[in-house]
């Protein structure tokens, strides 16, 4: 298993899920089912198996797994947890991330953090191409509309 | 979608608004692109929500260049489930190497118990002859003893300087303790000879029974003293299993006197005045490092006479043992050691 793949993972989930103990929780749920199923060694031959395509369904099932449990009083992941570009506004995401089905969620997350395509996505949220194209579609146009409501001398993305 | 005067299809603006996402990142066939620029150039709404749609696009792709600290990625990284742990660990290769040395080092030391203790060594000797030229010379005695008749090995019994007798804190013990009530010697004995000059040293494990000299059943003395079979030798065992009833008792005294080379010889016409005849091939009194051994068969009347007149030398300590030997009625066998107390 590769950084890059468990810092994505991480990172899903603390934007996702915006709680930090549900995040951590769910990441390494994730992480320790994927090294189950496939190993976790660059030698395994099983290493070929991460594909995207698993990767963003185990994602998928921990995250309806952990959403639901979600705490009444969740403990918001703060931004010291991050390490932000400073030209980069995260409210606008907690916003976002706040307001918008979760389906949506996911599927932007998925598709910016992983870089899976269209059809990757397709396979992992086992849905259809088109309702992944509308799903993205209605998010971004969300996350533009966010940006432009916000206060003039707030910082620009 | 509606269709236009020149016959091309026109947008709504619901259907144009649905369209921006996929035209902004390229999905469209190039007739539904120019229908949607055609439709933007046209509609003021449309203009703002690609503007929007663009300032989402960049901000959706910026958030990969967010991270989490290095202690959180670290602590996530190193996650096990039970499933992934007890998969790694099924492997052997990954378990710790003093972890593995040590269930080889237990498994063979198990198996080395469960090996001593399931096999019956005492009787393994029976089946690869080749062993018993190979024994220790006492055990190799035992098994030669063992094949000779009870009229051939007219045995010296007597004990061992080492075996409790001569000395006086162990002499109840170690009288006591032995099975067999003495020891067998042969080297100083002349059956000794017979033994090993014997031509076929595989031991046959013929019924002593049948080879004892005539012998009148006596009721063995009641004492609870149970023969254990395995310092039983294997002749020991067949007989013992044959005739399981017959025991004969030897009585042990041991004394331990001043002037022990005067008073012998007067101990020995005392004794003999009373019916003793010496049971070895040594002669009573027979001197034997710093003491004198007597060996002899006693009538059973003159028992309390012989110990009153021991006693009169010194105290005396008197035990019984069982032993193979079965004695004729109204005999007693005793086996007397008188240690010298002076220096």
């Amino acid at each position: 298993m590769k950084l890059d793949q468990v810092r994505s993972i991480a990172l899903f989930f603390a934007l996702g899920l915006m709680d930090q103990k549900s995040a951590q929780q769910a990441a390494q749920k994730t992480i320790a089912s994927l090294k189950a199923k496939f190993g976790d060694r660059p030698s395994s031959p099983d290493a070929a198996l991460w594909s995207t395509a698993a990767v963003l369904a185990e994602c998928r099932k921990q995250w309806k797994t952990h959403a639901r449990s979600l705490p009444g009083h969740r403990v918001r992941t703060g931004d010291e947890h991050f390490v932000i570009p400073s030209d980069f506004d995260l409210q606008v995401w907690r916003r976002y991330q706040k307001d918008a089905p979760e389906e949506d969620v996911m599927a932007t997350l998925m598709k910016n953090l992983f870089h899976a395509t269209d059809e990757e996505l397709a396979e992992g949220l086992q849905t259809s191409v088109g309702t992944i194209r509308f799903r993205l579609g209605k998010s971004v146009r969300q996350l533009g509309l966010s940006i432009r409501s916000q206060p003039k001398d707030g910082p620009i993305t | 979608m509606s269709d236009s005067n020149d016959g091309r299809r026109k947008l709504t603006p619901f259907l144009a608004h649905e369209m921006l996402y996929d035209y902004v990142v390229g999905n469209l066939d190039p007739e539904r692109r120019a229908a949607v620029e055609d439709f933007i150039r046209s509609d003021r709404e449309s203009q703002n929500l690609l503007e929007a749609i663009r300032r989402g696009l960049r901000y959706a792709e910026r958030l990969d260049e967010l991270n989490l600290t290095p202690s959180e990625l670290e602590h996530i990284s190193s996650a096990e489930s039970f499933v992934s742990l007890s998969k790694r660990m099924s492997r052997w290769s990954e378990w710790p190497d003093a972890l593995r040395w040590s269930i080889v080092a237990v498994f063979i030391s198990t198996m080395t118990a469960l090996t001593v203790v399931t096999v019956p060594w005492n009787k393994a000797a029976r089946f690869v002859p080749s062993w018993n030229l190979g024994q220790s010379a006492d055990q190799g005695e035992h098994l030669k003893l063992a094949d000779l008749s009870r009229s051939q090995v007219d045995e010296e019994e007597m004990e061992d300087s080492g075996s409790g007798i001569t000395d006086s804190a162990n002499a109840d013990a170690g009288t006591t303790g032995d099975s067999s009530g003495d020891q067998e010697f042969a080297d100083s004995a002349p059956v000794a000879s017979s033994v090993t000059s014997k031509p076929n040293p595989t031991p046959q494990p013929t019924p002593l029974a049948s080879q004892l000299p005539p012998v009148v059943a006596m009721a063995p003395t009641p004492r609870p003293q149970p023969t254990p079979v395995a310092n039983a030798t294997p002749a020991q065992g067949i007989a013992s299993r044959s005739k399981p009833a017959e025991q004969g008792v030897v009585n042990r005294a041991f004394m331990s006197i001043d002037r022990l080379d005067e008073l012998s010889p007067k101990i020995v016409v005392q004794i003999k005045e009373l019916g003793a005849e010496k049971a070895g091939e040594v002669e009573l009194g027979w001197k034997r490092g710093t003491g004198r051994y007597f060996h002899f068969a006693i009538p059973e009347a003159n028992e309390a006479r012989l110990l009153e007149v021991l006693r009169a030398y010194g105290p005396v300590r008197i035990s019984k043992d069982v032993h193979p030997r079965v004695m004729p009625p109204g005999q007693l066998r005793f086996i007397l050691w008188i240690e010298s107390s002076g220096n």
